[in-house]
C-alpha cells in the first residue's frame, strides 16, 4: 500500500483553510500520478479538482508539484516517487495562487507571456514564398520552442518567488523563440524591453527552470543568449548589464576577478551612498576580510590578452 | 553602439479576455457581451475560424472547455500535407486522398483543400511556424502513409504543437477574447436558426448565456466512448452532441480510424512517421507481416490496412500476450531516433520503460479519430442556419470512410478559415439574437439537476461498461453480433445515464459535474456510432466488417445522416459528390 | 594519496581566504594533494560568459588544457565554479566543433585540450572518493550539539544531466557528511534553492527576500548554523546577512560556515587556523557549543 497526500483547497469549506487529504493505495507498476488521481476522482472522492486531458505530455494541463519539485503528473511514475519519499505527495504549483484543490489561476502566468509580445513581428516586406532560412538558423531557438505553457518552470523559479513582477522563465523563453528567428525582425526593440527591470538580468541563474521543465526547453539558456544578444546590440544601461560588464572587465584585467571594483563599478555612486553597503565595506575593512582592490595580473595574463586578440581576430574575419 | 528605439516596437496587443475567474461572484445571469460570431472549440480549427472571422471586421470569441493551448491539436504529430515539390500537384494529393477515403470523399471539398494547402503552409509559415528545414533552407518533407509522393511538411515530430503554438500566438496578437474553461451545454437555435451557445462557466459554477449572430463548431474529437482511446479526455464531442440536440445532422459517424501504432497500456500515440523513418512492424514470430497484407507500401500502408493487418495478426495468435506486436526503430540508432522522433524516445522511456534503440516498442491499435462529424456542405455549412463546423468536429466529408495522415491539421487550417470568414460575412447582416431565456433555463435544469442529484450510479462505471462494449463491438473489426451486442449494451447505457449520481455539489471547478455533461454527449454518439455501423452491410475504408468483406459501391456509395427524434435516432442517407475521380478498386 | 588540480577560483583566495586557507588544511589531514593551477583564469561566473560566451569557452578550455597537462582532473571549492567549468566540460567533450574551435585559438598560447579532464567539488570527493569512513576515523571533536543547515547552493545540484552527480530533487550527499562528522543535518526546502547573490547587485531586495527566507526557513527547522559548498553563497549568507535581516525584519544571527570549515572544525583543527574569525556574523556560538563538549575523542 503507497501513502497518497493531496493539498486540498476550497474557499467555501474550512473556513478557507486549505489542508491535506490522504489515501492509502495499491498502486501498480507503470501507474502514473495522473493516473492515481483519476483513480481518486472516479472511485474515492469526486470533489478533487484538478486540470488534466491529453495524459500524453503534450498539453501542459496537469502541471503540479510533486513531492516538492514541479513535475507533469501524467508522465512521472507514482511508485518512482514513493520509493525515493515514502509517500506521493500532491501540490499545486508554486508562486501561482491556488483557486481550489490542484487548480491555480494561471492568469499572472499568461500575462508574463502577453507582456514579451509572443508572436512573430515582420515590419518589413514579407517574401513571396517562404523566408530563406536554413537549418542551422532554426536550430538557434531549438531550446525554446517546445514550450507547452505547462507552468512548471514559473513554479519552481526562485526569482519569481521573491519578485512576483520577473517575467518568469517561460514567457522569457518564448521571447528568445522570436529573438532568435530571423524571420523576426524587432530584434533590437525587443532585447531593449526585455532589458528592462524584472526582465533578463533579473534571472538568478538557479536552473530550477532548465532542470524541470518537462519538454527539454531550456529557459535559463534562453535568457543567458538574450544577454549576450543585449550586450551585442549596445544595450548595457541595464543594471545587470553594467554588473555583467563590471565584472567581465576585472576579469579581462587580472585574469582573476577583483570583487573591489566590480562592485563599484557595478553600484557606481550607490557604492558610496547606500548605508547599508557602506555598512558592509566598513565591517569588512575590520575584519580583514574586504577583498583586495589592487589585484595584480595573475601568471600568464599575456595568455589572456593572446586568447581575447585571436578571437577578435575570428570575429572580424568572419564578419567580412 | 546603436540607439534602441521603444517606439519601434508595435502597440502592446489587448490582453488576451481569460474569463474564467469571478472570485466568488455567483450567477450573474446577464449576457457576458455580444458578439457577431462565436467559435466554439479554441483548436487549431477554432483559432483559425476565429483570426479570419477577425480579420474580415467581426467582433469574435471563442468558447472553450479548455484553453487554446489545451486543445487536443497539439497531440497531431507527423505533419500537414500540401504539393509544393517538383513533380507534385494538387491533383496528385487529391487523388491520393480520395483513395485513401475508398471513394467516400466528397470530392468537392477535396479539391478546396488541396487546392488550398500551399497558400495554407505558406500562411502558417509567415506567422513564424518553425517548419523543420534542411540544410539548404527547404522545407523538410517525409512520405506518410497512402500518399503516391513525399508531402508531408513537420515541425520536428510536433507539428500540431508547433501550428498550435502559432495560431495561439495570432490569438495573442489580435487581442481575441476567449471565454476558457466554459463548456457550452446548450445550442440556442431557434427556428432553424442559431443565435448562441448556454455555457457552463467551469471556475466558478455559474451557467452563462453567449448570444452571437453566427457561430462556427470546432469541438474536435469525439473518442472517449472507446476505452482504448489516444483521444484526450475532455475529447468528448460535446459539439456533435449539441448539434443532435439542436435539430442538426451528424454525417458518417461508425467511420471511426484506429491508429495502428499506439503504446500498449496508456495507447499514447507513436507517430506513424515512425514508419516514415524507417521502423518496421514485427509479430511474435519476428516477421515483417506487412508483406503479407500490403506488398507495395508495406509498413506504410494506410492505417486502417495497417490497423487491421495488426488486429489478424492478434487474433490469430502471432501476436505478444496482451494483444499487441512489435514497432522495432532499433536499426535507427539513439541519435536519429531523438532527433528526428524525439517524443517516441520520451514516451516509450516514461510510459513503457523501453529504450527505442536497443528494444522493440508495444504496440496495438487504438482509436484516434472519427472521419464522421456535424454534416456540412462543401463550405462548412450545417442544416442549421448561421451555424458552420470545421475540424475533426465536422463531416464534410474531406475524409469520407479513412482518414489519411496529413490531411487532418491540413483540415483544420482550411475549413477553419473558410468557415470563419463566411460567419463572419452572415453575421455583417444577421439580425440581432433574441434573448437565450429559453435554452438558458433549460442549461440551468440541466446542470442543477445533475448537481444536487443523489443516489445513482457514479458515471465512471458507466463509462468504463460503454468503452468495453464499443471497443469489442464497433471496433476494428465488425459483424452483425458484435456490433447488435454494443447497440443494445450502449442503449442501456444511455437510459441509466438519465440517472447518474456526480458526487460533488460544489461550484467551482466542479469536474465531476462537467464528466457527467460529457458522458450524456458521448452516450448520444456512441448510440449513433453502433447503429450506423450495425445498419451499413459492406465494408469501406475504416468501417470492415467479416461478415460483409467487400465494399459495395452499388449499395453503399453514400453517406450515412444521422439525426435525432426525440429520444431516438434516425438515419437516412445521402449521395457522394463525385467530380473529378470515379470509384475504382482499392489496392497499394 | 587522491590528487587533483586545484582550481581555487576567485573568491576563495579573496574576500573568502577563510576557504582557501581551510581547504589546503583539511587536504592535507586527508592525504588529499591539491597541485594548485595558479595560471587559471576566472572561471566567469556565468558574467563572463553573458558578455562572451565564446571566449568564456577558451578560458575555460585553456583551464582544462592546464590541468590536463598534469594529468590531473580538476578540483573545486565553489558550486558556481563547478557549474561554469562542468558546463564548459560537457560542452567541449560533446561537440567536436566546439573543442575544435577552442583549440584554434589555444594553439595561439601553446595549448591543446584532449577532452580528459573531469571537474569535481570537494563535497563530491570528500563523499564519494575519499569516503565517509575515513572521515569519521579523522574526527576528533564531538559537534553534536551543532544543528547544521547544508546550503548547497544551485549550481552544484543542477542541471543533472550536467553535473551527473546528485540527485537534484533529493540531495543527500551533505547531509550524510554532517552526519558522518557527528552534526546534527537539519533539512529544509531551502537547501536546494538560491541564496540570491547572482542579482545582489542587480535587484538587491529580490536578492535578500530569497537570503532571509531560506534561512528563516533552516532557522525554524532547527538549524543554529549553515554549512554552504560555495563561496559566492557565503558572501550573500553571511556578508549581506544583515541586509537580509532589514528585508526580513528581524536579526538572524546565524553563523555561516564553509564546507572545509566545518570539516576542519570536527578534525580539531583550531577555529583561528580556519578563519572562523573573519566573517561578519561572529561564529563564536559554533565554537562555544563545540568546546562545551570538548572530550576529544579518541583516535580509533
Amino acid at each position: 500500500m503507497t501513502k497518497l497526500r493531496v493539498f486540498r483547497y476550497d474557499p467555501e469549506k474550512n473556513g478557507g483553510k486549505s489542508w491535506y487529504q490522504t489515501w492509502d493505495l495499491d498502486i501498480a507498476k507503470g501507474k502514473t500520478v495522473l493516473d492515481i488521481l483519476h483513480e481518486v476522482h472516479y472511485f474515492h472522492d469526486p470533489t478533487l479538482s484538478f486540470r488534466r486531458s491529453c495524459n500524453s505530455a503534450i498539453c501542459g494541463s496537469c502541471g503540479m508539484r510533486l513531492n516538492k519539485q514541479a513535475r507533469l503528473a501524467c508522465n512521472t511514475q507514482a511508485l518512482d516517487l514513493a520509493e525515493e519519499y515514502g509517500e506521493v505527495l500532491v501540490e499545486p504549483l508554486g508562486n501561482l495562487r491556488p483557486l481550489k484543490d490542484l487548480v491555480v489561476d494561471m492568469g499572472p502566468f499568461w500575462q508574463s507571456v502577453l507582456d514579451v509580445r509572443p508572436f512573430l513581428i515582420h515590419q518589413g516586406k514579407e517574401p513571396e514564398g517562404l523566408y530563406p532560412v536554413t537549418k542551422a538558423q532554426m536550430d538557434l531557438t531549438r531550446i525554446a520552442r517546445d514550450c507547452i505553457f505547462c507552468g512548471a518552470c514559473l513554479s519552481d523559479c526562485t526569482s519569481r518567488e521573491a519578485n512576483p513582477a520577473f517575467l518568469g522563465p517561460a514567457a522569457l523563453a518564448k521571447a528568445y523563440k522570436f529573438v532568435g528567428d530571423p524571420r523576426d525582425d524587432a530584434t533590437e526593440g525587443r532585447l531593449a524591453v526585455y532589458s528592462e527591470p524584472n526582465g533578463i538580468w533579473d534571472c538568478d541563474t538557479c536552473l530550477y527552470c532548465n532542470e524541470v521543465c518537462p519538454m527539454g526547453v531550456k529557459p535559463m539558456d534562453a535568457i543567458l543568449m538574450m544577454r549576450e544578444m543585449a550586450l551585442e546590440h549596445g544595450l548595457v544601461r541595464a543594471q545587470g548589464a553594467r554588473h555583467a560588464l563590471a565584472f567581465y572587465d576585472t576579469v579581462m584585467k587580472s585574469g582573476k576577478v577583483n570583487e573591489a571594483m566590480t562592485a563599484m563599478k557595478s553600484l557606481g555612486r550607490r557604492f558610496v551612498t547606500d548605508a547599508g553597503t557602506v555598512g558592509i565595506t566598513l565591517r569588512t575593512v575590520l575584519k580583514g576580510k574586504a577583498p583586495n582592490p589592487f589585484k595584480r595580473p595573475i601568471r600568464g595574463i599575456q595568455d589572456i590578452r593572446k586568447l581575447q586578440a585571436s578571437l577578435e581576430q575570428s570575429r572580424r574575419r568572419s564578419r567580412a | 553602439m546603436r540607439e534602441c528605439h521603444l517606439e519601434n516596437l508595435p502597440e502592446q496587443p489587448s490582453r488576451c479576455n481569460l474569463q474564467g475567474f469571478n472570485n466568488g461572484a455567483r450567477f450573474p445571469r446577464a449576457p457576458m457581451g455580444k458578439h457577431d460570431v462565436i467559435v466554439i472549440g479554441g483548436g487549431l480549427a477554432g483559432a483559425s475560424a476565429a483570426l479570419e472571422a477577425r480579420a474580415r471586421g467581426a467582433d469574435v470569441a471563442i468558447v472553450t472547455k479548455l484553453h487554446p493551448a489545451r486543445s487536443h491539436s497539439v497531440a497531431a504529430m507527423g505533419g500537414i500535407n500540401a504539393a509544393l515539390e517538383e513533380g507534385d500537384s494538387w491533383e496528385g494529393h487529391a487523388f491520393d486522398t480520395v483513395k485513401g477515403s475508398d471513394y467516400l470523399a466528397d470530392q468537392d471539398a477535396v479539391e478546396i483543400v488541396c487546392r488550398a494547402a500551399k497558400e495554407t503552409i505558406l500562411r502558417m509559415e509567415h506567422w513564424g511556424t518553425p517548419f523543420s528545414r534542411d540544410e539548404h533552407g527547404k522545407m523538410a518533407h517525409r512520405p506518410f502513409g497512402g500518399h503516391g509522393m513525399p508531402r508531408a511538411y513537420f515541425a520536428g515530430d510536433r507539428t500540431g504543437l508547433a501550428l498550435m503554438q502559432t495560431s495561439l500566438e495570432q490569438l495573442f496578437r489580435a487581442g481575441i477574447t476567449v471565454y476558457d474553461e466554459h463548456m457550452a451545454v446548450e445550442l440556442a437555435v431557434h427556428q432553424d436558426t442559431f443565435h448562441g451557445v448556454v455555457a457552463l462557466n467551469v471556475p466558478t459554477g455559474e451557467v452563462v448565456p453567449i448570444p452571437a449572430k453566427a457561430g462556427v463548431l470546432c469541438t474536435g474529437p469525439a473518442g472517449r466512448m472507446y476505452s482504448k482511446t489516444t483521444n484526450a479526455v475532455t475529447c468528448t464531442g460535446d459539439g456533435l452532441a449539441l448539434v443532435l440536440r439542436a435539430g442538426g445532422a451528424l454525417k458518417d459517424m461508425e467511420f471511426v480510424q484506429f491508429h495502428p501504432t499506439t503504446l500498449h497500456g496508456p495507447n499514447v500515440l507513436i507517430t506513424e512517421a515512425a514508419r516514415g523513418d524507417g521502423g518496421i512492424m514485427l509479430n511474435a514470430k519476428g516477421e515483417r507481416f506487412m508483406e503479407r497484407y500490403a506488398p507495395k507500401l508495406l509498413d506504410l500502408a494506410p492505417r486502417d490496412i495497417a490497423s487491421r493487418a495488426i488486429q489478424t495478426e492478434v487474433n490469430e495468435g502471432r501476436g505478444f500476450p496482451g494483444g499487441y506486436v512489435h514497432l522495432d526503430l532499433t536499426m535507427m540508432g539513439e541519435e536519429k531516433i531523438r532527433e528526428r522522433l524525439p517524443e517516441v524516445w520520451e514516451f516509450s522511456e516514461k510510459f513503457a520503460g523501453v529504450n527505442p534503440a536497443k528494444e522493440s516498442i508495444p504496440i496495438e491499435p487504438g482509436q484516434h479519430y472519427i472521419m464522421g462529424g456535424v454534416a456540412t456542405d462543401s463550405q462548412g455549412a450545417t442544416t442549421i442556419r448561421g451555424l458552420w463546423a470545421a475540424g475533426e468536429c465536422a463531416c464534410v466529408s474531406l475524409h469520407g470512410s479513412n482518414r489519411l495522415g496529413g490531411n487532418a491539421l491540413l483540415e483544420c487550417l482550411v475549413y477553419g478559415k473558410i468557415t470563419g470568414g463566411h460567419a463572419a460575412d452572415y453575421a455583417r447582416k444577421a439580425p440581432e439574437p433574441p434573448p437565450l431565456s429559453d435554452p438558458l433555463t433549460a442549461a440551468v435544469k440541466k446542470v442543477e439537476g445533475l448537481r444536487k442529484a443523489v443516489g445513482g450510479e457514479n458515471p465512471q462505471s458507466l463509462k468504463l461498461e460503454m468503452g468495453e462494449a464499443m471497443t469489442a463491438g464497433v471496433g476494428v473489426f465488425r459483424d452483425e453480433a458484435g456490433m447488435r451486442n454494443a447497440l443494445t449494451a450502449v442503449r442501456q447505457i444511455r437510459k441509466r445515464s438519465g440517472g447518474v449520481r456526480v458526487g460533488d455539489a460544489g461550484q467551482r471547478f466542479n469536474y465531476a459535474l462537467v464528466e457527467a455533461l460529457e458522458l450524456e454527449n458521448l452516450v448520444d454518439l456512441a448510440e449513433v456510432i453502433a447503429y450506423g455501423a450495425l445498419l451499413r452491410r459492406e465494408s469501406r475504408g475504416a468501417h470492415f466488417r467479416t461478415d460483409f468483406p467487400k465494399r459495395d459501391d452499388a449499395g453503399w456509395l453514400k453517406h450515412t445522416l444521422a439525426t435525432r427524434r426525440g429520444d431516438e435516432f434516425e438515419i437516412a442517407y445521402e449521395p457522394v459528390r463525385i467530380t473529378m475521380f470515379p470509384p475504382k478498386e482499392r489496392t497499394y | 594519496m587522491p590528487k587533483y588540480a586545484y582550481f581555487p577560483g576567485c573568491v576563495g583566495q579573496d574576500s573568502c581566504k577563510e576557504l582557501d586557507m581551510s581547504t589546503k588544511l583539511i587536504a592535507h589531514r586527508l592525504g588529499l594533494e591539491l597541485d594548485e593551477l595558479e595560471e587559471a583564469t576566472c572561471c566567469g561566473a556565468g558574467f563572463v560568459q553573458d558578455v562572451d560566451y565564446d571566449l568564456a569557452t577558451v578560458l575555460n578550455a585553456r583551464t582544462f588544457a592546464l590541468a590536463e597537462a598534469k594529468g590531473l582532473d580538476v578540483l573545486t571549492v565553489c558550486s558556481t565554479c563547478q557549474y561554469n567549468l562542468a558546463k564548459a566540460n560537457h560542452e567541449l567533450k560533446k561537440s567536436p566543433e566546439r573543442l575544435a574551435m577552442a583549440n584554434k585559438h589555444l594553439a595561439e598560447v601553446g595549448l591543446k585540450y584532449n577532452g580528459t579532464v573531469k571537474v569535481k567539488h570537494l563535497l563530491q570527493v570528500l563523499v564519494d572518493e575519499i569516503g565517509l569512513e575515513t572521515l569519521r576515523k579523522h574526527v576528533r571533536v564531538d559537534i553534536s550539539a551543532l544543528n547544521i543547515g547544508a546550503f548547497y547552493g544551485c549550481q552544484i545540484l543542477r542541471p543533472t544531466d550536467i553535473l551527473q552527480w546528485e540527485n537534484s530533487d533529493n540531495p543527500q550527499s551533505f547531509e550524510r557528511l554532517i552526519a558522518a562528522l557527528g552534526g546534527k543535518p537539519v533539512l529544509y526546502e531551502g537547501r536546494k534553492k538560491c541564496c540570491g547573490f547572482p542579482i545582489t547587485f542587480v535587484n538587491e531586495k529580490a536578492s535578500m527576500t530569497m537570503n532571509f527566507k531560506n534561512m528563516e526557513e533552516a532557522q525554524e527547522r532547527g538549524a543554529d548554523v549553515i554549512a554552504t559548498s560555495c563561496p559566492l553563497c557565503h558572501i550573500n549568507l553571511d556578508m549581506y546577512q544583515r541586509k537580509a535581516d532589514k528585508v526580513g525584519g528581524r536579526r538572524l544571527d546565524l553563523p555561516i560556515l564553509h564546507l572545509p570549515q566545518l570539516v576542519g572544525l570536527a578534525m580539531g583543527i583550531s577555529p583561528k587556523e580556519l578563519g572562523l574569525k573573519r566573517h561578519l556574523i561572529s561564529t563564536d556560538s559554533v565554537v562555544e557549543a563545540v568546546k562545551a563538549k570538548a572530550a576529544p575523542v579518541a583516535a580509533s
